[in-house]
């Protein structure tokens, strides 16, 4: 055989190999789900940090050796494409059993098409708590915020969908051995103007102190919302109490008041709150690195890690990622915002927000057209156990989000504040503000922005968004009331030949939920038609 | 001309034909379907999902009102006239490869022009984003090394006057709404394309070696004999690679995805027809408008491509 065939026979031979090792592993991954006795369970979620993986992995080990016969697979996607994975696994019918809640699925459009509501089975015990303190407490109450509010209960359908493995809180992780050196204490900053003083020391002697420039916080598109959400809801506190009178008492108030607000003229974006608001996110992203806003949070972790930046905002989640890649201590603190005494925001605010209603989140919403339904069901029973949560928590390094689980003492600096006021609203109130605020946001917080230049540049496009908005909720809320006839329609039937013992209840609740939706609906088109738009697109 | 054959004798061996049906079933279930699947939901509001609610043309109407469709039009025009000047650089590889007089060189050349394809595209794309990173990116360290940021100062505070160079503040490429478009020229200098230039270069080896030695006896220069022989003789390489251009810049949109987000970064300024249309599809929710947007986009590629094959001639 001559050199040039032999050399031929290699090529095809490792094109063969290959291709015969890609189909093995393809289908060796399908043979478990392929043995008629075995149900498979997957459930994806997109927590990439340390520990998360390992720990959901322990938990499906526990659930498969107490069920042989299943086997529970964990799809780990990543962040960036996770909304378009969720919503094409979706529309295309081939999902997951279990998936976690993230951008694109919360919808009240995607929620009501797309996922089963898990309300009429919280109101009772979680058999996975038997022998504990939970045993006889209804399946909600067992989670530290009752299950009250977004991400788990959906105010518009009054239903809930997701059930939730952790609590998220939002702290400043600062590099201490750094922290130590510039300002020559340990003594943190209490105060909005003591954090901007901290701020400004690390600009004029972090780079004559250290011999190599530091920044006071590492920012990128992901993280700086943190800090700059934060610091703008606490402006516009008592902006939001005024339009929401006595709504003050429901978990998320009213924004739709807001938006017919702002598209009649009643409020405008130059509001002197709502422009102290975007003042303080303005001199919030001077302290940042130039360019952050083109930066993704792996940019901003790897900045603060090297040392060149001080300080980075972000949650909870972070903390065992920080701290495995960090060569340094780390401290923590709360993201400190003005009180009323404060001379340039005080204003505005009542003072600094509670984290009472810190949503559970990491959770899980069941599929609706899952094959093992009841076998996830289980699962996701099993998941938010006490025990299986007190698991997920020591190997994670996450908080809980079930009562009575221990909180490790490096955690403890992240338990919800509950001291507090009720923070104000966000700026932005759909897809399309978001995406006008987003693209002119470099006029606000970029070196040479400005307040005044950010507001006049969102000019016509900001109304012309809020219209779009506006016309999507209206027509979310027609769906979902569509959707929601045919399921009333066939439980007041159930209900009049008494098929269904539960039927007539189920009638009661679904008019319950009807009602509000047309009530939402038909404020939302009074409002457009008065407006002169079409009240949907 | 090739002989016709009767319908008769071309159906004799009908059973022949049987071996097409998988490949055609194949191009139709996952080319041609979703395209009429994408023309059948562009007539309906449809959030992704069964439930679909007839609009007639209400999407195409939507269409001729949308700012930010025409607005990124005006940036894909752009984008398509700097791609055609970055087609130059791969002919001019392409005729240098050619002219090496040793053929070993030839093919270790060929050798190191195909190995980066082995990296994927996407990592390509990641590694630009680095380069475009404001504190960390070789490119404002290049920039700072050479003086070229020095030349960007004096430019912008004399000319361009957008106030974003500043001595001692590094030139943030991606979150400016300036500089956005600059950055999607930049990308992938020095923009020699590893295809491209195997086209063009297989298309010069079809020329003749007594063409180039007649050309020498006229004593015709390099450039001449580039400009007269070698040029009007791969354009039919040129002309295919001009036409999947065209449709390439229009349909793509991954490079302004992964580069500025799906809202086109800075002042909307990335946002080209093909995101846009994933914007409205995947953080609007409306797929049913994104799906007349595609149409909208398939009649100006359609209409491009028409005018690529009636002007840009090949003389035989």
């Amino acid at each position: 055989m001559n050199r040039e065939k032999i050399m031929n026979l290699i090529g095809l031979t490792l094109l063969a190999a290959c291709f015969a090792m890609a189909l093995t592993r393809v289908f060796s991954r399908t043979a478990t789900h392929l043995g008629s006795d075995v149900v498979t369970i997957r459930f994806a979620h997109y927590q990439l940090e340390s520990g998360v993986r390992g720990a959901f992995d322990a938990i499906a080990r526990e659930y498969e050796k107490i069920h042989p016969g299943v086997v529970v697979e964990q799809m780990s996607i990543p962040e960036n494409v996770y909304p378009t994975w969720t919503v094409t696994q979706l529309a295309g019918g081939t999902a997951p059993d279990l998936i976690e809640y993230g951008p694109s699925t919360g919808s009240d459009e995607r929620l009501a098409r797309y996922f089963q509501p898990l309300t009429e089975w919280v109101g009772s015990p979680n058999p996975y708590n038997k022998g504990t303190s939970l045993e006889k407490t209804p399946w909600r109450q067992t989670f530290l915020d009752g299950l009250t509010g977004w991400p788990n209960y959906n105010t518009n359908l009054l239903e809930i969908y997701g059930m939730p493995n952790t609590v998220v809180t939002i702290r400043f992780f600062y590099n201490r051995d750094l922290y130590r050196k510039i300002t020559g204490n340990e003594t943190l900053p209490r105060t909005y103007q003591e954090f901007i003083e901290v701020c400004r020391k690390v600009e004029q002697d972090g780079e004559r102190i250290t011999g190599h420039k530091v920044v006071p916080i590492a920012g990128s598109k992901s993280n700086a919302p943190r800090i700059t959400e934060s610091l703008f809801c606490g402006q516009v506190q008592k902006l939001w109490a005024q339009y929401q009178g006595d709504d003050l008492r429901q978990a998320n108030g009213n924004e739709a008041v807001l938006r017919f607000a702002v598209l009649k003229h009643k409020l405008s974006l130059y509001d002197p709150a709502i422009q102290s608001a975007y003042q303080i996110t303005h001199d919030a992203g001077q302290y940042m690195q130039p360019g952050f806003m083109q930066l993704n949070r792996e940019d901003a972790v790897f900045t603060f890690t090297q040392g060149n930046a001080l300080m980075i905002a972000t949650g909870s989640y972070d903390t065992v990622s920080l701290t495995s890649q960090a060569p340094f201590e780390i401290g923590v603190f709360p993201v400190p915002s003005p009180t009323r005494d404060d001379p340039v925001y005080g204003k505005f605010v009542f003072g600094p927000a509670t984290e009472a209603g810190a949503p559970t989140q990491g959770s899980f919403l069941l599929y609706m057209e899952s094959k093992h339904k009841q076998q996830a069901l289980d699962f996701l029973r099993f998941m938010t156990s006490q025990k299986m949560n007190a698991l997920f928590a020591a190997k994670s390094g996450w908080l809980p989000a079930v009562i009575g689980v221990d909180v490790d003492e490096k955690m403890k600096p992240f338990m919800p504040e509950m001291d507090g006021y009720i923070n104000g609203f966000r700026p932005y109130w759909g897809a399309d503000t978001y995406r006008v605020i987003d693209n002119n946001q470099y006029l606000l917080l970029g070196s040479d922005g400005s307040v005044k230049k950010f507001l006049d540049a969102l000019g016509k496009d900001f109304d012309a968004a809020l219209v779009s908005d506006s016309q999507s909720v209206n027509k979310t809320s027609r769906n979902n009331l569509l959707r929601q006839d045919i399921a009333l329609a066939s439980y007041m039937q159930l209900s009049r030949q008494n098929a269904v013992p539960a039927a007539a209840k189920k009638v009661s609740e679904l008019n319950e939920i009807e009602t509000k939706l047309e009530l939402d609906l038909d404020d939302g088109i009074l409002e457009m038609n008065e407006l002169g738009f079409p009240p949907m697109k | 001309m090739p002989a016709t054959l009767s319908p008769r004798k071309a159906l004799h061996e009908w059973q022949l034909y049987l071996f097409l049906v998988p490949s055609l079933v194949l191009v139709a279930t996952f080319m041609y379907f979703p395209a009429a699947s994408a023309i059948y939901h562009s007539f309906f509001d449809w959030q992704g999902g069964d439930a679909a609610r007839f609009t007639g043309l209400a999407n195409y109407r939507r269409v001729l009102n949308d700012v930010v469709l025409w607005r990124s039009f005006e940036t894909i025009g752009i984008l398509i006239i700097a791609n055609i000047i970055k087609l130059i650089p791969s002919i001019l590889l392409a005729v240098l490869i050619h002219r090496l007089g040793s053929e070993k060189w030839q093919y270790w050349y060929r050798v190191l022009l195909v190995l980066p394809m082995i990296v994927p595209g996407l990592v390509r794309l990641f590694i630009w984003k680095f380069f475009f990173d404001p504190n960390f990116g070789i490119l404002n360290k290049v920039l700072d090394f050479t003086g070229g940021k020095t030349l960007l100062i004096a430019l912008d505070h004399h000319f361009l006057r957008w106030g974003i160079f500043h001595a001692g503040v590094p030139v943030p490429w991606l979150s400016e709404s300036h500089l956005i478009v600059p950055s999607l020229i930049i990308w992938g200098f020095p923009w020699i394309g590893t295809v491209g230039v195997l086209i063009y270069l297989a298309g010069l080896q079809s020329i003749g070696t007594e063409v180039y030695e007649a050309a020498d006896l006229d004593g015709v220069n390099s450039f001449q004999k580039f400009i007269h022989i070698e040029l009007p003789l791969i354009m039919t390489q040129v002309r295919l690679s001009l036409v999947l251009l065209i449709i390439g810049t229009l349909q793509g949109f991954g490079l302004q995805f992964l580069l500025l987000g799906a809202n086109g970064g800075a002042g909307g300024s990335g946002m080209v027809p093909g995101l846009w249309m994933f914007n409205r599809a995947f953080s609007a929710g409306e797929f049913g408008y994104a799906c007349a947007l595609g149409m909208v986009l398939f009649i100006f590629i359609l209409a491009l491509t028409l005018l690529n094959n009636k002007y840009v001639r090949v003389e035989k």
